[in-house]
C-alpha cells in the first residue's frame, strides 16, 4: 500500500528563519503518530504543509500520491491550533460547513461525537470555553472519514479531565485504516496512544521510530526521552 | 463557488438585511419627508442618487472585506476548492448585492413612472439622459453599472490579495497606491488604444448641482472593442489574484 504521507527533502523558511530543514519522512496507513517538539520547533509548519495551507520552498510532499492542493485537501482532515470555525457560527453550522464541502463527512459519526463531547448544535461556537472549543475542533476533524488526520496541539491549553476526554474521543473515532499525526509537547498525557513518534528540533527531524522499539532501545518512556532530548534547548 | 457564496451571505445576513432596510427607509424619508418639508422633485432626485452612490460604495467595501476574510481564514482555505473559486464567489457576491440594489432602484423608477414623476423629472430637465446605444435604456444602464462594478471589483480583489501577502507596515497605503497606479495604467492604455473613446455609451452619472442629474452619453463610444479589452484585463486580474492566493496570501 502506498504511504499516506511522504516528505522528501522539504525546506521551509519564514523570512530569514528556517522553519523546516531537509525533512524526509514517510507515514504508513493505520498509525497514530506523535509529532513531538518544543515550541517553535516546526511542528505546526510541518502539519500546515501537509494540509496544503503553505507551500514548501523546496522538496516534495505527497499525500496518497497527490501534491498538496485541491485533491489532497479532500483526503486530509486538519485540526489547526486555532479555531477553524467562524465566529458567527453555531456548533451545528460549523458541522454543516464540513458537510457542505467535504464528501467524506459522516453525519452519523458527527452525531455520536456531539453526544460523546457533550456539545449542542445550538451553542454558539465562539462563546464555548477553551476546552469545549477544542472538543468542537476535534469533532469537526474526526466527523470526516479521512485517510489522514493532522491534529495540531489537540490538548494544548485544556485541563487534565478534558485532555483525557479528548484522547478517548480520538481513539474512539479515528478511522483504523487511516493515520493520525498528533503534534504535542505534552507527552506524558498522550504517550499511551502513539504507535510511532517523530521528534523535531529547530526544524530538523531528529528521529522517526516505533514507540515500543524506542522504549526497548532506551529503556525509558517517550516522555523521559523527550525531556532529555529537549533539555539541551 | 455557490456554497462559498451561501456561507458569505449567511455570515453577513444581519448586515445585508439591515443595509437593505436602511436603504429603503432612507429612500422613503427622502420621498415622504421631502414632501413634508417642501423638498422639490429636483432635490429628492439628487438625494436619492447620492444615497444609491453611498450604498454602492458600501457594497464594494463589504464585498472586498468578505474576500479578505475568506482568503485569510484557515477554515475556508482548508476546503478542497481552487483559488479561482474564492475570486468567483466574491465577484458573485458583489454582483448579487448590486443586483439587489438595482432592483430597489428599478422599483423606485417604476413607481416614479407610474405616478408621473419620471416624466416631470425629464420634462423639467432635472434628469438629462443622453443615450445613443441601440440597447433599451433600462437594460443598458443595468449592464453598464454591473460591468463597471465587476471591473472595479476584480482590480480591488487583486489589490486585497497583494495586501494580504505582505508582512510590512503601511499595507493599506500600499494598497491605495496600487489602486491609483492600476487605474491610471488602465486609463492610459484605453486612451492610447482607443483614442480616448470611452467603453460605455453612457459615460457616467453626474449630479451637476443640487437640482439636476446628468447622465452624459457618447455618440462615438468605441463599443465592443473596449469591452473586449476590459474583459482581457478582468481575466488577467483574476488570474493574478488566484496566483497570489495560491502562493503568497498569509493564512491566519
Amino acid at each position: 500500500m502506498a504511504p499516506l504521507l511522504e516528505f522528501e527533502s522539504v525546506n521551509k523558511t519564514y523570512g530569514k528563519k528556517a522553519a523546516l530543514r531537509d525533512i524526509a519522512l514517510t507515514i504508513e496507513p493505520g498509525r497514530i503518530v506523535g509529532l513531538l517538539g518544543s515550541n517553535g520547533s516546526g511542528k505546526s509548519t510541518l502539519l500546515r504543509l501537509a494540509a496544503g495551507l503553505n507551500r514548501p520552498d523546496s522538496g516534495k510532499i505527497r499525500v496518497l500520491g497527490h501534491e498538496p492542493g485541491k485533491a489532497s485537501k479532500a483526503l486530509v482532515s486538519f485540526m489547526p491550533d486555532r479555531p477553524q470555525f467562524e465566529k458567527w457560527m453555531t456548533v451545528g453550522e460549523a458541522l454543516d460547513f464540513q458537510r457542505d464541502f467535504f464528501a467524506d463527512y459522516d453525519p452519523d459519526k458527527s452525531k455520536r461525537m456531539l453526544e460523546f463531547m457533550k456539545l449542542s448544535r445550538r451553542d454558539k461556537a465562539s462563546t464555548l470555553s477553551k476546552g469545549m472549543q477544542e472538543r468542537l475542533q476535534l469533532t469537526l476533524a474526526l466527523s470526516r472519514r479521512s485517510s489522514l488526520y493532522l491534529l495540531d496541539e489537540p490538548i494544548g491549553g485544556v485541563d487534565p479531565v478534558a485532555r483525557d476526554h479528548i484522547l478517548d474521543a480520538l481513539v474512539e473515532f479515528y478511522e483504523e485504516d487511516s493515520s493520525v499525526i498528533v503534534s504535542t509537547h505534552l507527552i506524558a498525557d498522550i504517550e499511551r496512544i502513539f504507535d510511532e513518534v517523530l521528534m523535531i528540533r529547530d526544524g530538523s527531524l531528529l528521529l522517526q521510530r516505533e514507540v515500543e522499539q524506542l522504549r526497548m532501545e532506551s529503556g525509558k518512556s517517550v516522555d523521559q526521552l523527550f525531556k532529555e532530548v529537549y533539555a539541551e534547548c | 463557488m455557490l456554497k462559498l457564496l451561501k456561507y458569505d451571505v449567511k455570515r453577513d445576513m444581519f448586515m445585508l438585511i439591515g443595509g437593505a432596510i436602511v436603504l429603503i427607509v432612507a429612500l422613503l424619508v427622502i420621498e415622504i419627508g421631502g414632501r413634508q418639508i417642501g423638498l422639490g422633485l429636483d432635490g429628492a432626485a439628487v438625494l436619492s442618487l447620492v444615497t444609491y452612490t453611498i450604498f454602492a460604495l458600501l457594497i464594494l467595501m463589504g464585498a472586498c472585506n468578505a474576500f479578505r476574510l475568506n482568503i485569510r481564514s484557515i477554515g475556508r482555505r482548508l476546503i478542497p476548492l481552487g483559488s479561482l473559486q474564492y475570486v468567483g464567489a466574491s465577484l458573485l457576491y458583489a454582483l448579487l448585492l448590486n443586483a439587489v440594489m438595482l432592483v430597489i432602484g428599478g422599483l423606485q423608477i417604476l413607481y416614479y413612472d407610474a405616478n408621473g414623476t419620471l416624466e416631470k423629472l425629464i420634462q423639467t430637465g432635472i434628469v438629462k439622459i443622453e443615450w445613443y446605444s441601440p440597447l433599451p435604456l433600462p437594460i443598458g444602464i443595468a449592464f453598464i453599472l454591473l460591468w463597471g462594478s465587476l471591473f472595479l471589483q476584480t482590480m480591488l480583489l487583486l489589490v486585497m490579495s497583494v495586501m494580504e501577502s505582505l508582512n510590512v507596515k503601511g499595507r493599506a497605503l500600499i494598497a491605495l497606491g496600487m489602486v491609483l497606479v492600476l487605474s491610471s495604467l488602465i486609463s492610459a492604455a484605453e486612451n492610447s488604444f482607443f483614442g480616448g473613446l470611452g467603453s460605455s455609451p453612457l459615460t457616467g452619472f453626474r449630479a451637476d448641482n443640487q437640482s439636476s442629474i446628468t447622465m452624459p452619453g457618447s455618440e462615438s463610444a468605441a463599443g465592443v472593442s473596449v469591452y473586449l479589452f476590459e474583459l482581457v484585463v478582468i481575466v488577467l486580474f483574476v488570474w493574478a489574484t488566484a496566483r497570489m492566493i495560491d502562493r503568497k496570501v498569509r493564512i491566519e
